[in-house]
């Protein structure tokens, strides 16, 4: 091997150390790179027990003051409100506050996923939800061949929530959208929303059925 | 029997295939839904559906007109030309938003209630966002009528509107109900409009993350920190030529065209707006083809619009086959970030002038 080529690899090993390190250094949760010399990108990777999901980005231009240029945050994230206080006063709480945002978002969606891959023999139909999962609205079965069925109405009042602060639970016959077929047990009725109220979603409705 | 053509009416829109799905979701025919025989003529499917309803509900359920008809236009959204309106909040005061439809719908009745003593509203979420459908009655005596319908959008925790279908006699008080119902100030219409909701929502919601910076925002680019390998860079595929006897001569400018149309619009297909449009109030400067406008000193004052199918596709392939100079100026490059399709172009000169007279 000559000089040049013995050289060159010692460039490449060197090339995919750094990348290495930044894949380890993006492990961290968030990444501040500086893909140009005014421009500061931020990277929040998400996960949701212990599993990677998807990152988000934020391109930062800094000359007089601090602003932001581009980003992939989802559109329900209030950028605006958080960025007018802390963008230019303290910009590590600011990275920390949208860093709470996502991961909130990210935690309440797959929680949904969960649902509907864990609990698909006693659902009723689709799990619907808002975009930002902060509504979330179900019915299931309390056992596969029940004929009684529970709906839930979950509200998130905070987006930053992970546990739902409203919970709207009402028991059905099957084939009856009146409540008031149903003779309810009241104190099931208040166990399923101590359930909903004290813990995240998938663990809730398996303390409920079980 | 007014009910049955309003009925037939709406479900005359549809195409065959999208009946029984639609009915489905609709869910006012129960089991009698299974009796119908979809195979029969359009006419007779509606006849049927008509009938079924009316046995089910004898007198009537207020909902059932406006849900079917809410459920019909989602399935067509893109016959209507919609509008964006951007919703203003007063410093320091959190918007009042609700994402849960039941919820939104009882606010937004109770708001519409003080103007309008005899309408009919549904709201229902799809794709998302919420669809809201209000039909306002003319006299407390008569119905609302079909074709006053008033269809809105909205996307929980966002300031972005979308409607159509306004009618001017009831505008203001619908505006007003859904910046009050959703704890903001004002409310304007940013210019932007177009058939595809999907499409002015991408506009309006995500200005931020256009052009190349999709990339990001549709996770193209980085793979996760655990994972092997790089993710493949989605380029455009270029024509492939396999006869030797052909030499382009022009690859390099080529390629660099295709670069800087890449980092103007990403590889990502373009949001679909089917028009754009310029006011120019700016001085002529084509003197070179008209040299009898020299002496023009006022502003030459001309309208330009784009049309077609998806017009910022179109302006990127303008650069790609050459018929426009790359790079792009910056109101034709940047239209994508700008969630607006109707411009007002000045001179520089004019425009800090009237930027200095509003400061002062």
């Amino acid at each position: 091997m000559g000089p040049q080529e013995l050289v060159q690899l010692v460039a490449e090993t060197q090339k995919k150390k750094f990348e290495e390190l930044i894949q380890a250094y993006r492990l961290t949760g968030i990444t501040v790179t500086t893909p140009e010399p005014d421009i500061t990108r931020v990277c929040w990777d998400t996960a949701h027990k212990g599993t990677l999901c998807e990152p988000y980005y934020m391109e930062i231009q800094h000359k007089e003051t601090l602003r932001i240029l581009r980003h992939s945050l989802p559109y329900f994230v209030p950028l605006e409100t958080v960025s007018q206080t802390l963008l230019n006063t303290d910009f590590k709480k600011f990275v920390a506050s949208m860093s709470e945002y996502l991961a909130a978002y990210v935690n309440r969606r797959q929680e949904i996923v969960m649902l509907q891959k864990k609990y698909s023999d006693i659902l009723i139909g689709e799990v619907e939800s808002s975009h930002a999962a902060d509504f979330v609205q179900f019915q299931l079965k309390l056992q596969p061949e029940s004929e009684q069925i529970i709906e839930a109405k979950l509200t998130y009042e905070q987006l930053t929530d992970i546990i739902p602060t409203k919970v709207r639970i009402k028991v059905l016959l099957r084939n009856s959208a009146n409540a008031s077929d149903v003779i309810v047990n009241t104190q099931d009725i208040k166990h399923y929303k101590e359930c909903f109220h004290s813990m995240e979603l998938t663990k809730a409705v398996g303390e409920i059925i079980d | 029997m007014m009910e049955r053509e309003i009925f037939r009416k709406i479900l005359g829109r549809l195409r065959k295939d999208e009946l029984r799905p639609v009915l489905q979701e609709w869910g006012h025919l129960g089991k009698r839904l299974h009796e119908i025989d979809f195979s029969h003529s359009k006419h007779s499917v509606h006849s049927y559906v008509v009938k079924g309803f009316m046995k089910n509900y004898p007198n009537g359920h207020p909902d059932a007109v406006g849900k079917l008809d809410l459920l019909c236009l989602q399935k067509h959204s893109a016959k209507r030309t919609w509008a964006v309106y951007h919703l203003k909040k007063e410093q320091d005061s959190p918007p009042n938003d609700v994402a849960d439809p039941k919820e939104f719908e009882q606010r937004l009745r109770r708001e519409l209630g003080v103007d309008f003593k005899k309408m009919e509203l549904c709201v229902l979420q799809h794709e998302k966002a919420l669809w809201v459908r209000i039909c306002i009655s003319k006299g407390s005596k008569t119905k609302p009528m079909l074709k006053n319908a008033t269809y809105c959008v909205h996307f929980p925790h966002t300031p972005v509107l979308i409607v159509t279908n306004m009618k001017a006699a009831t505008a203001e008080s619908i505006k007003q109900a859904f910046v009050n119902v959703l704890g903001y100030c004002d409310i304007q219409d940013i210019r932007l409009t177009g058939r595809c909701v999907k499409s002015l929502a991408q506009l309006s919601l995500n200005k931020y993350s256009q052009g190349s910076f999709s990339q990001y925002r549709l996770n193209q680019v980085d793979l996760q920190p655990l994972s092997h390998g790089k993710k493949r860079k989605r380029t455009e595929s270029e024509e492939s030529i396999t006869d030797p006897r052909i030499v382009f001569v022009n690859q390099k400018e080529k390629k660099q065209r295709l670069e800087i149309l890449n980092d103007t619009f990403g590889p990502n297909p373009q949001p679909t707006l089917e028009k754009i449009e310029y006011k120019l109030e700016t001085k002529f400067h084509g003197n070179h083809y008209a040299p009898g406008m020299r002496n023009q000193t006022g502003p030459f004052h001309c309208r330009v619009k784009f049309e077609g199918t998806s017009v910022i596709e179109g302006i990127k392939n303008l650069g790609k086959t050459e018929l426009a100079v790359v790079p792009l100026p910056d109101h034709l490059a940047k239209v994508h970030s700008l969630a607006k399709n109707h411009f007002v172009l000045q001179d520089k000169s004019k425009a800090n002038k009237s930027v200095q007279d509003s400061q002062t």
